[in-house]
């Protein structure tokens, strides 16, 4: 079974590896989303800032909210372009009916796709936050939370994305299906990942028993749809 | 089971829909034998080998399909593990080396030279598969299928000589006569099968085409 595992997580490594390019139009996308809104909002906060020696009045706080928002919504809108094809490729070529003979749990399969997914298409523009932030002129000082919801609620964000896209696999107008279905599960995993990367630490908890309810709950729901996929 | 055995296929019917795709499919496949699944378009050849290998599961009461030893009654439920299936589809990433597909399944790179030789594809040993021909890539899955030749005991093959060249397909046939005298199943769903390959059995799936289906074809 350990065999099984770290054979598929090095096939799927290599896979994505292959794919780096649409990896890096993912990340090229994140990065004019947030100069986009970076020059919508303008730079009237980071003078202020500036100025004031870092004491926050109400105003510029309500813009560093805001610009935390826009970070997340570029995210999820980064996370629904890179899942649309999740199992696509899988189903359509016959890898998927593969990994049933051969015994290899299907909710291995999910853990281990979507994990790799993450970590090619995610942690990328998760690890660049310093430099999105400042462009959106955060203070350093919110860089470690935003960094850290980032990496809980993405994770929690993808298996749930992941269990979405099993459902519309097979349908020819998935795209639109697949943001009906997510945007509404993911509005409470948004709500405690902005007010986690505001600072505040019981959020990041909740954030964090999403996303681990999420890793184990979801890959056995999205694992048994697939495997009805591949029963047609 | 590595002894001689029989995959037993009792009263298999299978429904698309509203659809009626074959029906009461009787028939003991023994192993050691070359099985040859031939019928129309649409007879239920390849759903045959995909519901041995489970993919398709019966929901039908009546529908039994199980394994024995030859000389006991017991019975034993498949494992999809024994088995070696070459469908419709070939698993393959476009961007991936013919390596990388057999490093997946052996990590024995002497055996992956060995069947990479033996189809003659060593020299595209890391040719990304989107260079590759319909051949070749059909090729790549026989590949496997050599490397996992000792651990596989049934064989279902879905049209496998249909892309390969004269010289594969006799390959493909020495390597399936090497098998069925390690008491191997092989069952092969064709149109066009090679003179020189010896069928222990023809079953024909028009056969089983409900009767309603074959009122509609004379019509």
């Amino acid at each position: 079974m350990l065999e099984n595992i770290y054979n598929l997580s090095l096939f799927e490594f290599k896979n994505h590896r292959s794919n780096i390019t649409s990896s890096i139009f993912i990340l090229i996308f994140y990065a004019l989303g947030i100069i986009i809104f970076s020059f919508a909002m303008g730079g009237n906060v980071y003078e202020s800032i500036n100025k004031k020696n870092d004491i926050l009045n109400m105003a510029q706080m309500n813009a560093i909210n805001i610009n935390i928002g826009i970070i997340w919504g570029i995210t999820i809108f980064a996370l629904l372009f890179y899942s649309l094809s999740l199992f696509k490729e899988d189903i359509s070529d016959g890898t998927l009916e593969q990994l049933i003979i051969n015994d290899m749990g299907l909710t291995s399969y999910v853990v281990i796709k979507t994990l790799i997914s993450w970590a090619f298409n995610c942690l990328p523009f998760i690890i660049l936050q310093p430099l999105f932030t400042t462009i959106l002129n955060i203070p350093p000082s919110y860089w470690l939370n935003i960094m850290l919801s980032l990496v809980i609620g993405s994770l929690a964000l993808s298996f749930t994305l992941s269990l979405c896209v099993s459902f519309i696999v097979n349908h020819s107008k998935n795209n639109f299906i697949l943001s009906i279905l997510f945007i509404p599960l993911s509005i409470p995993i948004l709500i405690f990942a902005i007010s986690s990367s505001e600072n505040n630490s019981y959020s990041l908890l909740i954030l964090l028993a999403f996303s681990i309810i999420s890793i184990f709950i979801y890959p056995i729901i999205t694992g048994y749809i697939l495997k009805q996929l591949t029963n047609q | 089971m590595k002894s001689n055995f029989i995959l037993s296929c009792n009263n298999i019917t299978l429904n698309y829909g509203q659809n009626q795709i074959f029906s009461n499919l009787t028939h003991d496949f023994k192993s050691g034998e070359v099985i040859l699944l031939c019928g129309n378009n649409g007879s239920g050849k390849s759903s045959l080998l995909k519901i041995i290998s489970r993919l398709i599961t019966l929901y039908d009461d009546h529908s039994h399909m199980y394994l024995k030893a030859e000389t006991e009654t017991e019975q034993q439920a498949i494992n999809t593990k024994d088995i070696f299936y070459m469908g419709h589809k070939q698993p393959l990433k476009d961007n991936l080396t013919i390596f990388d597909h057999l490093y997946f399944h052996t990590k024995d790179k002497k055996l992956i030279d060995e069947s990479l030789a033996y189809f003659n594809l060593y020299e595209y040993k890391h040719t990304q598969v989107k260079n590759l021909s319909a051949g070749q890539k059909t090729k790549i899955i026989l590949s496997k299928l050599y490397i996992q030749r000792t651990i596989k005991n049934i064989w279902l093959l879905d049209e496998p000589f249909n892309t390969i060249d004269k010289t594969s397909s006799d390959l493909l046939i020495k390597l399936i006569k090497q098998a069925i005298l390690k008491n191997v199943l092989v069952i092969i769903s064709s149109h066009q099968i090679p003179k020189n390959l010896d069928v222990s059995t023809t079953v024909n799936m028009n056969d089983y085409i409900s009767a309603h289906e074959r009122l509609e074809e004379k019509l």
